[in-house]
C-alpha cells in the first residue's frame, strides 16, 4: 500500500478524534489479513473513485460505536440506534475526506461517495479482490476500531 | 439570525447547532434540512440570513442547491458558507464561483466556525 495514503490515514484518524470526537486515540499495527480477528457491530462504508478505486471502511463494537456518539453529541448514547449509526458514518466520512484532502495535495485525486452505514451484531466486510487492502487498528479507551483501505490504482 | 443548516447528517446538524450556541452570535431561530431539495424549499418558504451547508448530500448535493438558489429572485442575499469533508482547493474555487461565500472543512472545532462565520460577517457590514 503506498506509504503516502498510511500516513495520510493515521494523521486523518488521529486529526478527527482530535477535533470533534476529543478521545485519545491510539494506532496500532496495520495488517494486510483481510479476515479480522474480531468482528464488528456497526461499520461505515465510503466507496472510493477516481486516480484509486475501492472502498474505506470504517468498523467497531457497539460499545464504541455508543462511545464515539456519545463524544460526538456530549449526550450518553447508551443503544444502538439510526442515530448511533449515522455517527460512524459521519466519522468515516470525516476520516475518507481527509485523507482525501491531503493526497490532493500530494497529487493524488479521488471523490468518495455518501457513506453506506451497517448495523448488526458480528457482521463482517468483505473487499474486492483485485484490489490491495490493509487493515489499520486504532484504539480509544481500549476499544477496537478498525478503518480498512481497499483500493486498486485506475 | 436566523440560520438554515443542511446536512444529511443528523449528528452533524445537531454538531453544527451546538457549535453555532457556543459562538458569540445570537440565532434567533434555527432551521434544518437534510438535502438540497429540502433546503430549497424552505427557503422558497422563508429564506435565511445564514446558510451552513454541506456539499455531498442524496437527492441534491450542496453545490447544486447553491446554484439554484443563487439564480432565484431573493429580497436578500443569504450567506453561504459551505460546511464539508470537501477541502481541496479545486473545490473550493468551483464553490466560490457558484455563490459560496466561504468555506469551512470538516473536522472543525466551533472556534474555526466561529472565525469564518465573523470573517464573511465583518466583510459583508463593511460592503
Amino acid at each position: 500500500m503506498n506509504q503516502d495514503i498510511m500516513q495520510a490515514l493515521r494523521s486523518s484518524v488521529h486529526k478527527v478524534f482530535d477535533t470533534m470526537i476529543h478521545l485519545p486515540v491510539k494506532a496500532g499495527v496495520p495488517t494486510s489479513q483481510v479476515y479480522p480477528a474480531t468482528l464488528f457491530d456497526v461499520s461505515a462504508v465510503i466507496g472510493v473513485t477516481g486516480d484509486i478505486s475501492g472502498t474505506i471502511t470504517v468498523q467497531m463494537k457497539q460499545k464504541a460505536a455508543l462511545m464515539i456518539t456519545s463524544a460526538m453529541l456530549q449526550t450518553p448514547a447508551n443503544e444502538l440506534s439510526a442515530e448511533v449509526g449515522d455517527a460512524v458514518g459521519e466519522l468515516g466520512n470525516m476520516i475518507a475526506g481527509s485523507i482525501k484532502n491531503e493526497m490532493s495535495a500530494k497529487g493524488m485525486d479521488f471523490n468518495i461517495s455518501i457513506p453506506a452505514v451497517v448495523t448488526g451484531a458480528g457482521h463482517f466486510i468483505g473487499t474486492t479482490t483485485n484490489a490491495e487492502a490493509v487493515l489499520h487498528p486504532f484504539f480509544f479507551q481500549n476499544e477496537p476500531m478498525i478503518v480498512t483501505i481497499c483500493v486498486k490504482r485506475t | 439570525m436566523n440560520v438554515l443548516i443542511v446536512d444529511d447528517s443528523i449528528v452533524m446538524r445537531k454538531i453544527i447547532r451546538k457549535s453555532l450556541g457556543e459562538t458569540a452570535y445570537g440565532v434567533a431561530e434555527f432551521t434544518e434540512a437534510q438535502d438540497g431539495m429540502d433546503a430549497l424549499n424552505k427557503c422558497t418558504a422563508t429564506l435565511p440570513d445564514l446558510i451552513l451547508c454541506d456539499w455531498n448530500m442524496p437527492n441534491m448535493n450542496g453545490i447544486d442547491f447553491v446554484m439554484r438558489l443563487r439564480q432565484m429572485k431573493t429580497k436578500k442575499r443569504p450567506v453561504i458558507i459551505m460546511v464539508t469533508t470537501e477541502g481541496t482547493m479545486g473545490k473550493m474555487e468551483e464553490a466560490m464561483k457558484q455563490g459560496v461565500d466561504s468555506y469551512v472543512v470538516k473536522p472543525f472545532t466551533p472556534q474555526d466556525l466561529e472565525r469564518v462565520i465573523s470573517k464573511v460577517l465583518d466583510q459583508q457590514a463593511k460592503g
